[in-house]
């Protein structure tokens, strides 16, 4: 793809809150997030002249990127997770609001990986689901419905909560 | 809780989570400073380059050409798999031929001589259209095969379908294709000697071999099989042809009725002619022996006769000898005239009779063609390319095309990004 400094630029700007609030809420771990973040950038710098978008979009490129990297920390030091004392200070808002993202998050932790997974890059990294499906090796169709089941699955916690 | 309450939840969840790091401006510098080539050159020099996989196109297109030629248009395929063809051989009535033509295209396979010219007499009578059989009109309708490669005429056939008898005469061709030609060549020559039969040629070299043969037709079935078990079927292309001998069989049998019914009438007249010659060589010798009574009579009276009548014995007496002469000389005039009537019938018998067993040879060589099946076995070396060649079809230059087609793909894609 062609791109110059400035845009590439723009796209940090544009991709990077999505990624590291991705990262974080995925690896729980700010360092290793930032770590992540880094060696994703370099990594698709390095390769941004050879990508060709064929319909999946910068975006999922960069996100598949950066799940490989999550793939092989994990295939290198196991999944355990630090307590991050930054994570849980986050929420600065009204109590109400604050009491339903605790919710909302608890809800997400009782959901299968796949299906927090989905959750994240659909909300948090704002794929669509063609892009998601991409990312998935799947379908959009089978994409969409796995996002309705994990949506269901959630609604039924948080109302039994 | 409802479905959009839970989903604006979810999308403010994610807007939330979205941050960027600490450092961000650091990083970002950090990141931006690692782009230091120059994407438009880069492009120029590889992507444009490899922006369709060419390799892999042209070699797909080669591979299809060359299995479109192999499987389209090609008329004939060298590599038949294992094939008996039972096919009808090719035949030439010679009456529809120049002598020219005939000897350029026909090879008379069958051992039998033509009829027409065994015997002269026997041609003579054969001329004679009108005993002949419909459709088989002479005896030089002697179908002849000949090879392949001559014009295929129609195959005259017997026209009467209520004679169902099969003469059938086999022919055998094979072609094998081996790595060891002489090894194959004397495994051949064992196989006709261990059927009984006899080999009538051979050739042997490096790259081709050949043996002729003759083998017994109830062991031809047998000598097939081992034939066969000696290489495998990819490598092994026969061609059997099967000709029922019906037509010469019935004209053979024709002419032996013909010969037959000659001999018969012959015998007949000549019977006849013997029988008039004794019935009028009986009534002259009657006629003789009447006038030798008589002169004994007169011989007898002669001494007491009167005078008057020694003459009148006397006259009588010269009367009877006149006339015995004369008998003596009709016997023979008969005689004479018996031997000139009963030579010619006499030669025409022998004759017939020489033509009947020469018939009778005829239909006993043919008897003894249908009973024997010739062949003949040539033996062609072959490559490991041609092995290969063999098992893939006559397709393997087009496999080697499609790897070809698979491998530069691949490179084309490890080149490009993969996503995920």
């Amino acid at each position: 793809m062609k791109m110059n400094k400035d845009e590439i630029g723009e796209l940090w700007d544009k991709v990077t809150p999505k990624l590291y609030g991705y990262l974080i809420n995925t690896l729980k771990d700010k360092t290793l997030a930032d770590d992540i973040l880094q060696s994703t950038w370099v990594k698709a710098i390095e390769a941004l002249p050879k990508f060709e978008n064929r319909g999946h979009g910068l975006n999922a490129w960069i996100f598949s990127i950066a799940r490989n990297e999550m793939k092989m920390h994990w295939r290198k030091g196991g999944r355990e997770v630090s307590f991050d004392e930054n994570l849980h200070d986050v929420y600065k808002d009204d109590r109400e609001n604050r009491d339903n993202k605790i919710f909302l998050e608890q809800t997400i932790s009782k959901l299968t990986e796949e299906d927090q997974e989905l959750i994240r890059l659909r909300y948090i990294a704002d794929l669509s689901f063609l892009e998601i499906a991409k990312l998935f090796n799947s379908s959009e169709v089978s994409v969409r419905v796995k996002m309705h089941r994990a949506i269901s699955h959630a609604r039924l916690i948080l109302n039994t909560q | 809780m409802k479905k959009n309450n839970i989903n604006e939840m979810f999308e403010s969840w994610g807007k939330e989570n979205q941050k960027l790091p600490e450092n961000n401006s650091v990083l970002k510098e950090e990141i931006l400073s690692k782009v230091s080539f120059d994407v438009d050159e880069y492009r120029k020099t590889t992507m444009k380059k490899s922006s369709l996989p060419w390799f892999s196109m042209a070699f797909a297109a080669v591979a299809v050409i060359i299995f479109i030629g192999n499987f389209g248009f090609s008329t004939e395929n060298k590599n038949l798999p294992l094939v008996a063809n039972n096919t009808t051989r090719t035949y030439v009535d010679t009456n529809k031929k120049t002598n020219t033509e005939v000897s350029k295209v026909a090879k008379v396979k069958n051992q039998n001589k033509p009829l027409a010219t065994a015997n002269p007499s026997l041609k003579n009578m054969l001329s004679a259209p009108a005993p002949m059989a419909p459709g088989i009109n002479t005896i030089s309708n002697q179908i002849q095969e000949v090879l392949p490669d001559s014009m295929p005429v129609p195959k005259p056939t017997p026209s009467d379908i209520t004679d169902t008898r099969e003469f059938l005469k086999i022919n055998y061709d094979a072609t094998i294709k081996t790595r060891d030609v002489a090894d194959m060549v004397a495994k051949t020559q064992t196989a006709v000697r261990g059927a009984g039969g006899r080999v009538d040629g051979v050739s042997g070299g490096e790259k081709y071999g050949y043996v002729s043969f003759s083998v017994p037709a109830n062991q031809f079935e047998m000598f097939r099989s081992t034939i066969q078990s000696l290489t495998n079927a990819k490598f092994y292309i026969e061609q059997t042809s099967s000709t029922n001998m019906l037509p010469q069989k019935q004209v053979i049998e024709k002419q032996q009725t013909e010969v037959e019914k000659n001999i018969t009438d012959l015998k007949t007249q000549k019977s006849k002619l013997v029988k008039d010659h004794n019935e009028t060589i009986d009534e002259y010798n009657i006629g003789i022996d009447t006038l030798d009574t008589e002169t004994a009579a007169l011989n007898a009276e002669f001494p007491t006769a009167t005078v008057a009548r020694k003459a009148q014995i006397t006259a009588r007496l010269a009367q009877i000898s006149t006339q015995q002469d004369a008998l003596q000389a009709q016997i023979d005039t008969e005689n004479t005239d018996f031997q000139n009537a009963v030579a010619p019938i006499n030669k025409k018998l022998l004759d017939a009779g020489v033509s009947l067993q020469d018939v009778q040879q005829q239909d006993q060589n043919l008897l003894d063609d249908v009973s024997v099946v010739n062949g003949t076995i040539s033996f062609n070396w072959m490559s490991l390319w041609d092995m290969a060649n063999i098992y893939t079809s006559g397709t393997l230059l087009a496999w080697i095309f499609l790897g070809l087609a698979g491998l530069a793909y691949l490179r084309y894609r490890m080149t490009r990004v993969t996503f995920a």
